[in-house]
């Protein structure tokens, strides 16, 4: 492929969504209107089989490598292939001094692997929004704002250096407040909106830091020259490992803000007062895992800090397995999934910092975690499109205690459900079941090798309990949802069969909530309103649960997706870690396990969930809480930031504001006094006149004599 | 600044006339309370005392005592013009005034202007004065008759000016400084008859045939009387300033009769019944 | 110079102040003009000493010209007092202060206390070709009051 074509297809792929956002976006509300979706799908789309192009074109070099490689006896060290990457001139945008930071793209082989996935979704969900969104009044300017996010996603993904990442990533952010701010008139989904935002800021000043740091250390802010290895420092070895390990840590935490690590958690479950799409798109399957891109984009780094990685790994299981206590006890359909989403987050961290073991094993941990997200981003998409479904068709009320029993009424849904939650449980065979299994062989391999054997026991142990919990928490919400009783909210049949996303849809669980009664219906005479969406919000959900349930069997143990993702460029040697069978099994029967506990207490109306939750007593008041934590960050955080800008509100007001006031009155009072000077009586100024001549005489005289 | 303060020392004892007229004009102009006013007539004694005694005509000549008893009239009834409450006792002690300084003008000299004084300011403003009083007049003292506005300010700069031509005049008594133009005898009597200043042919002024001591005699009998040189003046030298003046007396009498206030007719009143 | 001179200068001095004080003092409309009137005349006498002094008309001239001009001012000063007195009823000067700053307290005082006038009762003259009236100078209780024969 000729240079130009290459480049003008590279820019194609984030220029679509950006030309679709501009259009939509100026003119959504005056053309297109009720069409601004076909833009927008249209724009995606296009990117889409140019990602899957691009996708093709490293699976086409890894497949050569592969036959390369059977027919040698060498193991595997096929990294660094330079002809998997493809390069995308721009322009150059700053170049002060000897910084320089180029607009340009680079597809290697991880890009290509996130753009194909970021892409897809993105498309599936489009569609799906077309039929949830249909009503709305801002409809053109969700599509122009999700193809706004569709282009930033892709430039973040894309970028050649850490500038342009770092702009994009905040684009990103900027994305996600627009959209989790949608119905903005909602003073909670304004706030929720607020919150993401401001917590991502924290997250990025200190990525800002680490991209000053890593400026300072190598002089360059180029993917290519910062991960050239120990001889691209152009500090002397002495500070090298502190600062290594300070710049690892800058960009974990800035990870952490986007990818909701602990303790920066707190905005994704309230993220979800946005449309269900968004939750899907944005905060399931490809923004929070900008923040795992970019960890793993820098591995290179942080195989020169074990310590960053350990920490990494802490962090990850501490997210884990606290999300998924959490999300045990909560009652917002979304809001579990929300956890869940934290949770698995927390694994693929894990996996990312099990590459503590030893160098060998970065690219592994790599692909374990990039195939976890891959995997991840379909069935955690599916199962929010669902709930989606759901919402829509309980006219938007998402509280799981409102509603049961929706297999009767709802099938399409109820199976894409069962897909995602079977995935995300690590039922064998299916997608979830191949990437989690990987990041445990990883987890287990780290406590043998590495220097840090005790610290991921625990690590594991932590994430193999997770697991248990996590088909627990998942198939709780399935039993809830979809089995018992047929039940209904009122506002089900109030909406009617369209159930528009009204303003006051409910977002979270509050105690003001009006209760509602659900009203109970016979299971064998179902109402004829609740049914299912149109068929743009039916269709992606197929497609979806189709991959969820096979991608992970086609590229998982095959080493296809390994074959990939090892492409990327690096000075990193591979070392494989092959597929484990006990752990396999152990892994199926914790899965197993938990569903079937779920099932027995769920399944059934029954009081075996209101005993369970009394026995635990203060630790299912501290789950259902969500720890305490945000009221912590309110006191830790919150208070003392708006203290200081209280007393700078009355330092502004009551000392600057009162000098400048101060000022202002001398004029006045300048004036006043000398006013009465002016009194409009001819006396009066005769007066002043025959002063001033006896003073004037007076002086004549003076001149006078002395001169005489 | 400091030559006027040595100036002012030098001439210490000239501070009195003008301090004690202050404080006697302070007293007695108009103000509430009657009985600052002797107290103030206290002052004003003094401070026309101490003035007489300093600037006194030496002699008790006819002329010097003629001239005591028109100033002194003069400057009391200045003073009771300027402080009299009731504005016709005010009007008619200008007219005391106007024929005070209408008999210092026959002492010096001009017979014919001391008559126009009379006639015109006593006689014809002081009239007009009385007829507007008695016309808008308040029943008993009006308001503002009865306290003078800034009567401390307004003293102040009078007599503020007043010390400064007092201070140069007592200098002047001492040092003769200043322009002086009056010939000696011997000079006069020296120079030309014929040698006039040129601005004037008309001769010189006579004095009366009561000799003065310190003046040197120089008339000649052969000069018009006063009436007729300042006629002759009038009518030669100043001829164009006298039309000049007829013709401002046309306008003045054509700018008052069209700046007078129109009379008002009755209004109309509407048939009753 | 000599102080003849010098007396007669003093004199046209303190009129002048006089007159300038009583000027700005007064409130009076008629006794300010007066005042300024006064002022004129300290300078004719100023005048009229010089031209003794100098032994020329010069100074009597001028002084006919200042009382001609003094003439025509005060035709046009009653004239526009006049007026003023007929737009705001009152002579008082410090009530034309238009131009002026607004003040804060007013100059004229409209609550000034006007004392009252002790009530006089003046004789009365019987008009020409009337009986007079004859009341009785002491009221009696029991003589009836003759009524007053009016004619």
């Amino acid at each position: 492929m000729s240079d130009t074509a290459q480049t003008v297809i590279l820019w194609l792929i984030p220029g679509c969504p950006l030309a679709a956002a501009v259009l939509v976006g100026l003119f959504g509300r005056t053309i297109f209107r009720a069409s601004s979706h076909r833009v927008v799908v249209l724009a995606v789309a296009v990117s889409c089989v140019l990602a899957l192009l691009q996708l093709g074109h490293v699976a086409g070099i890894a497949a050569h490598h592969a036959k390369a490689e059977g027919e040698s006896t060498a193991s595997a060290t096929r990294v660094n292939a330079p002809e998997s990457v493809r390069d995308a001139d721009g322009f150059e945008w700053v170049s002060i001094g000897d910084m320089h930071v180029e607009v340009a793209l680079r597809v290697d082989a991880l890009s290509a692997v996130m753009l194909a996935m970021v892409t897809f979704v993105s498309l599936l969900v489009a569609i799906y929004a077309s039929g949830y969104m249909h009503g709305d009044p801002g409809y053109p300017r969700f599509f122009a704002e999700m193809a706004l996010f569709v282009f930033s996603m892709c430039m973040l993904v894309m970028a050649r250096n850490f500038v342009v990442l770092f702009v994009f990533w905040e684009a990103v952010g900027l994305c996600s407040y627009l959209l989790v701010g949608f119905w903005f008139e909602r003073p909670s989904a304004a706030a929720a909106a607020v919150k993401a935002f401001v917590m991502n800021r924290i997250g990025d000043a200190a990525f800002l830091v680490a991209i000053y740091l890593i400026w300072r250390t190598f002089g360059s802010l180029d993917f290519q020259d910062v991960f050239r290895g120990r001889d691209a420092f152009l500090v002397p070895p002495a500070h090298f490992n502190l600062r290594v390990l300070t710049i690892c840590l800058c960009l974990f935490t800035g990870a952490c803000g986007k990818s909701a690590q602990f303790p920066l958690h707190l905005w994704l479950p309230d993220a979800m007062e946005g449309p269900t799409p968004v939750s899907a798109l944005i905060h399931a399957a490809t923004m929070v895992t900008a923040g795992v891109y970019l960890v793993a984009r820098c591995t290179p780094l942080f195989v020169l800090a074990p310590d960053a990685q350990a920490i990494v790994a802490s962090i990850g299981a501490i997210t884990a397995l606290m999300a998924a206590l959490i999300a045990l006890t909560q009652n917002d359909l979304k809001r579990v999934l929300a956890y869940s989403t934290i949770s698995q987050l927390g694994y693929m961290f894990m996996a990312l910092g099990s590459a503590a073991a030893g160098e060998t094993f970065a690219l592994a941990a790599v692909t374990a975690a990039i195939f976890h997200m891959f995997t991840h981003a379909f069935f955690k998409a599916l199962l929010f499109l669902s709930a989606g479904n759901v919402m829509h068709s309980m006219g938007n009320v998402i509280d799981m205690r409102q509603f049961s029993g929706l297999r009767k009424v709802l099938p399409w849904t109820h199976w894409s459900f069962l897909c995602g939650s079977l995935a995300l449980a690590g039922f064998p065979l299916l997608s979830g079941f191949w990437s989690k299994d990987e990041i445990f062989g990883l987890l287990l391999n780290a406590t043998h090798h590495g220097e840090y054997p005790r610290l991921f026991q625990i690590v594991f142990a932590a994430a193999f309990l997770t697991a248990i919990l996590t088909a627990f928490y998942t198939f709780r919400a399935y039993f809830l949802t979809f089995f018992g009783p047929l039940r209904v909210p009122a506002e089900a049949l109030a909406h009617g069969a369209h159930g528009h996303p009204a303003d006051d849809g409910h977002g979270h669980p509050t105690p003001s909530v009006a209760a509602t009664g659900s009203l109970v219906f016979d299971e064998h005479a179902p109402p004829p309103v609740i049914h299912e969406g149109p068929r743009a919000m039916t269709w992606p959900l197929a497609v979806l649960a189709t991959f969820a349930l096979l991608i992970g069997a086609i590229v998982g143990p095959t080493g296809l997706f390994a074959g990939w993702v090892e492409l990327m460029p690096s000075t990193l040697q591979l070392q494989e870690i092959g597929l484990q069978w006990g752990l396999a099994l152990a892994s199926s029967l914790a899965a197993v396990g938990g569903i079937a506990i779920a099932y027995w207490m769920y399944a059934q109306p029954s009081d075996r969930p209101a005993k369970a939750a009394t026995a635990a007593g203060p630790f299912y008041t501290l789950s259902l809480n969500k720890f305490y934590l945000d009221e912590l960050a309110t006191v830790l955080v919150t208070f003392p930031v708006s203290a200081i800008a209280f007393m700078s509100l009355l330092f502004d007001q009551g000392v600057i504001d009162r000098l400048v006031d101060e000022v202002g009155i001398v004029p006045p009072a300048v004036g006043r006094f000398l006013r009465p000077v002016q009194n409009g009586l001819i006396q009066s100024y005769a007066l002043v006149m025959v002063f001033g001549l006896a003073i004037f005489l007076t002086t004549v005289l003076q001149v006078w004599m002395v001169r005489m | 600044m400091n030559v006027l303060f040595a100036w002012i020392a030098e001439n210490r004892a000239m501070l009195v006339p003008p301090v004690f007229g202050f404080l006697a004009l302070y007293l007695l102009l108009p103000r509430e309370y009657r009985f600052w006013r002797p107290i103030g007539i206290a002052f004003g004694v003094v401070a026309l005392g101490v003035l007489g005694y300093f600037f006194s005509v030496p002699g008790m000549s006819l002329n010097g005592v003629l001239f005591y008893v028109f100033a002194g009239m003069a400057i009391v009834a200045a003073t009771a013009t300027v402080t009299f409450p009731n504005p016709i006792y005010s009007a008619l002690s200008f007219a005391l005034v106007v024929l005070s300084v209408s008999g210092l003008f026959v002492l010096r000299g001009a017979m014919f202007l001391a008559a126009t004084t009379v006639i015109i300011y006593a006689g014809a403003i002081v009239v007009m004065f009385l007829f507007i009083i008695m016309l808008s007049r308040h029943p008993g003292n009006a308001p503002y008759d009865r306290r003078a506005r800034e009567p401390f300010l307004g003293s102040l700069a009078a007599f503020l000016l007043l010390s400064v031509l007092v201070f140069t005049l007592a200098d002047w008594t001492k040092s003769g400084i200043g322009p002086s133009h009056g010939a000696t005898a011997s000079e006069l009597a020296a120079a030309d008859p014929l040698d006039v200043p040129p601005r004037s042919r008309s001769g010189f002024i006579p004095i009366p045939n009561h000799v003065d001591p310190y003046r040197q005699s120089h008339v000649r009998v052969n000069e018009p009387s006063p009436l007729r040189g300042l006629g002759r003046t009038f009518f030669t030298d100043y001829l164009f300033v006298v039309e000049l003046a007829g013709t401002l007396l046309l306008v003045a009498g054509v700018g008052a009769v069209a700046i007078a206030p129109r009379r008002v007719r009755a209004p109309q009143r509407p048939p009753t019944g | 110079m000599t102080s003849d001179l010098l007396s007669y200068l003093i004199v046209g001095a303190v009129l002048f102040a006089l007159g300038a004080l009583g000027f700005l003092t007064r409130r009076n409309m008629i006794v300010a003009f007066l005042s300024a009137e006064m002022m004129l005349l300290g300078v004719t006498l100023n005048l009229v000493a010089f031209s003794y002094e100098h032994s020329n008309y010069e100074g009597q001239a001028f002084t006919a010209i200042v009382l001609t001009v003094a003439a025509c001012e005060a035709a046009l000063a009653l004239a526009l007092i006049s007026s003023l007195y007929r737009l705001r009823k009152t002579l008082d000067l410090s009530a034309w202060h238009d131009l002026g700053e607004p003040e804060p307290e007013p100059l004229v005082e409209s609550a000034e206390v006007e004392r009252p006038l002790p009530v006089q009762h003046f004789p009365r003259l019987t008009p020409a070709g009337h009986q007079p009236e004859t009341a009785p100078l002491i009221q009696s209780a029991t003589a009836p009051l003759e009524t007053s024969s009016r004619v």
